[in-house]
């Protein structure tokens, strides 16, 4: 299974609505997260759940890992291991 | 694809992710910074965070020409330098396309020690602040007291009560720790321009520059202020110097280009005339 982290000078600010807005730094740019990609996110970043199962919940079986691989070449989440 | 945009950003965020930004910078070379104003201010201080419309920072004066030229690297343009800003010359300010405005601070208006100093003072008891994930720094509640008292100052009819809330109201005993700050600062003068007490400063060089800058006023009665406050007589021919030389960054900005040397020549006889003008006038007003 793919693990995901966070990818290392990232900044990210989450909108009270649950949008997650996430950049590379110092150069951006700024990148809007929501739906899938911003449960993604929190499940790596904020839950620090390195894969994806937490993601699903509530998504009525959509597929996180799409997400977490655009994320990984936003350069905003790393690949960390595959088990 | 769904999800993954880039699109509209609330002010608020782009300013954090720019703290953050300007913060991955200093922290690669070694800059000590410190975030100042806005959404880095105590919330004990402005229980009401307010993001701002741009990022203030001040950093290592000494190490300004260095962080100038990474901000540079990384796409920040230079929208004023210090010498077209403020009266103080305190500040420049930067643009980037993705985080908006940077004020990056060498000195702060008001404090009267050299900036490598006033520096090390603020630094001193610096706390712990994050943006956007981000490890950043701050001054310490009553530096940032200080710092915002002194802020208010350059605005002291436009202040809505904060002078009162923050000065007045405050204890005993943190009024005592933040006046001795002031005081190793020699920032009294701006302070009591604050606190409307500026009148018992008459005799220092910097009251006319504060009455200048707390009342508003005409540039010209400005500038005659700021030659008047120089420490030195080298800084006060300096200032005198420098007074018909147009902004070139705003010039640049009107213009849409780079100004021609007619251009500039243009612009350096409006500010003449622009001196006349307010001369005449101050003289008629008396």
């Amino acid at each position: 299974m793919t693990r995901f982290g966070r990818a290392p000078d990232t900044g990210a600010v989450e909108g009270d609505d649950g949008t997650v807005y996430a950049a590379r730094l110092p150069d951006g740019p700024i990148l809007v997260l929501t739906g899938m990609a911003a449960r993604v996110w929190r499940a790596v970043v904020d839950a620090g759940e390195h894969d994806l199962e937490s993601a699903r919940d509530g998504a009525a079986g959509a597929d996180p890992a799409p997400f977490a691989e655009a994320l990984v070449e936003a350069g905003l989440l790393t690949v960390q291991e595959n088990a | 694809m769904e999800g993954l945009n880039a699109i509209s950003i609330p002010l608020a965020v782009r300013i954090e992710l720019c703290r953050a930004a300007v913060q991955t910078i200093a922290d690669r070379q070694g800059v000590r910074m410190l975030h100042i104003k806005g959404a880095a201010v105590d919330p004990a201080i402005r229980p009401r965070a307010r993001s701002g419309t741009d990022v203030d920072v001040l950093c290592d004066p000494a190490r300004i020409g260095e962080m100038h030229r990474r901000l540079r690297e990384h796409g920040w343009r230079l929208h004023s330098t210090f010498d077209d800003g403020s009266p103080f010359a305190h500040a420049q300010t930067y643009w980037h396309p993705d985080w908006g405005y940077l004020d990056l601070h060498r000195r702060f208006p008001g404090i009267g020690i050299a900036d490598d100093e006033a520096f090390a003072l603020l630094w001193r008891d610096h706390r712990p602040h994050t943006c956007a994930g981000r490890s950043a720094r701050v001054p310490s509640v009553d530096a940032q007291v200080v710092l915002l008292m002194l802020n208010l100052a350059r605005r002291s009819e436009d202040h809505g009560g904060e002078v009162e809330r923050v000065w007045a109201e405050q204890s005993g005993d943190d009024r005592a720790r933040r006046i001795r700050l002031v005081r190793e600062l020699q920032a009294e003068v701006a302070l009591a321009a604050a606190t409307g007490e500026l009148e018992r400063y008459r005799h220092r060089r910097e009251y006319a520059l504060w009455k200048a800058v707390s009342e508003g006023g005409s540039r010209t009665r400005e500038w005659w202020a700021r030659v008047r406050a120089a420490p030195t007589a080298r800084e006060a021919m300096r200032i005198v110097v420098r007074a018909p030389r147009p902004n070139l960054s705003r010039l640049t900005r009107e213009l849409g280009r780079e100004p021609t040397g007619r251009d500039v020549a243009t612009a350096v006889l409006r500010r003449a005339r622009t001196a006349v003008t307010e001369l005449f006038t101050t003289r008629r007003a008396r």
